[in-house]
């Protein structure tokens, strides 16, 4: 596998594809499909629904590309907000069908062995995420995913933990507050 | 609301990048995004952070036809009228029956799109070992000039309502099959074919694999073979 763009080569990519340069969109789609694809096939669970979900988002993404600010997000952040989004749209059109059903565990983090994980990415600010969201107490790790993934209000959650709607509530407060102190620490 | 309290600032911002924060209280918190800096800091902070859960994801290669639909929806591709000798050569009937046949059920199916029908240049019928037909395929170039194939699903079709059927080609070279993607269950559909894989389909088997719904986990066939086929340039 080639080496990954750094976002320094990202922003030159993006920029280049906000003033209509096609092959430089093609190439920003050939740097960061695989890894967005992963993540609609990781919200949808369905192949088909993850393959319109990114062609959507990637429509978008070459519409928006002259609104990028680096100011405000970093290209891979922003280009992950409007994946997710999309997916998030297409999750809300299906609602009979939960690709939640078939998902036995949640918590891949809750490994003593966090090898396979950190193997997944060469960004070092991943895995000092993975590392924090690691030291999490498990179920407070469990729910921050699931709705990072899943799209679920405090409601539904309390329905997949079964826990009660306050417990949920105060599990994802002192989760997110836990992953900053130590993400903060870190620096 | 005390939307001065720092912690207060960091958790709604936090809840918002999350996705827990939902409906009037989503849109309350946009409000204060573009009004106040301190809670639009907070929510860089929040998007540059929990974003990188997507990272932690196992990357799989989309398959090409997501970046053909993409391409196409984008820039089209210029209009490529079918040269005459296509029709002339449908029209003189130098074709064999059974394509003939196949044709027709094609001009039954299609019903005129925007006061036009495309000519096909390609016809395949999709059958199964027990001589079951499931779908009838044409190869058709579109407007744009693209080419598409066609799928209509058959009256005999045996509906699998907790599968998928997906199309794929099978290379003469015995490489690995490429998949078309899904096959409607009942009336339509069209899928998009690169000019590569239009070359390849003249000496490539076709064949319909049963998987799961969505198509094949593994971007490989899983399931069994049910329907095969072939096209014939008409």
């Amino acid at each position: 596998m080639s080496r990954i763009k750094t976002s320094e080569e990202l922003f030159h990519l993006i920029s280049l594809s906000g003033q209509g340069d096609r092959a430089a969109f093609h190439d920003l789609y050939d740097e960061t499909s695989a890894k967005l694809f992963g993540l609609c096939f990781r919200i949808l669970n369905r192949r088909d629904l993850a393959e319109e979900a990114l062609q959507e988002a990637f429509v978008n993404i070459w519409h928006h590309a002259q609104n990028y600010r680096p100011e405000k997000a970093a290209v891979m952040t922003w280009m992950t907000t409007i994946v997710r989004n999309k997916c998030f749209d297409l999750l809300r059109a299906m609602p009979n069908e939960s690709p939640l059903l078939n998902e036995e565990t949640y918590d891949d983090w809750a490994s003593d062995d966090l090898g396979p994980l950190e193997k997944l990415t060469e960004r070092s600010e991943t895995k000092a995420l993975l590392n924090c969201m690691h030291n999490l107490a498990p179920l407070h790790r469990q729910a921050i995913a699931l709705s990072y993934f899943h799209s679920l209000s405090h409601e539904q959650l309390s329905l997949q933990l079964v826990q009660p709607l306050g417990t949920v509530k105060t599990w994802i407060r002192r989760g997110l507050q836990s992953l900053k102190a130590c993400l903060e620490g870190i620096k | 609301m005390r939307y001065d309290n720092k912690l207060l600032v960091d958790m709604l911002s936090a809840e918002y990048v999350l996705g827990t924060l939902k409906g009037a209280a989503r849109r309350r918190f946009e409000q204060l995004v573009r009004q106040r800096s301190d809670y639009a800091q907070s929510t860089v902070w929040w998007e540059t952070h929990i974003n990188l859960l997507a990272d932690t994801v196992t990357s799989r290669s989309p398959p090409k036809q997501v970046w053909l639909n993409i391409e196409s929806r984008l820039f089209g591709k210029p209009y490529n009228q079918a040269p005459w000798w296509r029709n002339f050569a449908f029209l003189t009937g130098a074709i064999s029956a059974a394509v003939a046949a196949s044709f027709a059920t094609f001009l039954v199916l299609q019903s005129p799109k925007d006061g036009f029908v495309e000519t096909p240049i390609a016809v395949a019928m999709l059958v199964s070992a027990q001589s079951q037909s499931g779908w009838h395929l044409s190869l058709v170039k579109n407007v744009q000039g693209d080419s598409e194939i066609r799928a209509d699903s058959l009256t005999s079709l045996e509906v699998k309502p907790n599968n998928s059927f997906e199309l794929w080609i099978l290379p003469s070279d015995k490489t690995k099959p490429i998949s078309l993607g899904l096959l409607p269950q009942q009336g339509g559909k069209t899928v998009k074919v690169s000019a590569k894989f239009v070359t390849l389909l003249n000496t490539s088997g076709l064949a319909v694999s049963l998987e799961p719904i969505g198509g094949s986990p593994t971007g490989q066939p899983t399931g069994a073979v049910l329907y095969q086929g072939q096209l014939v340039r008409i």
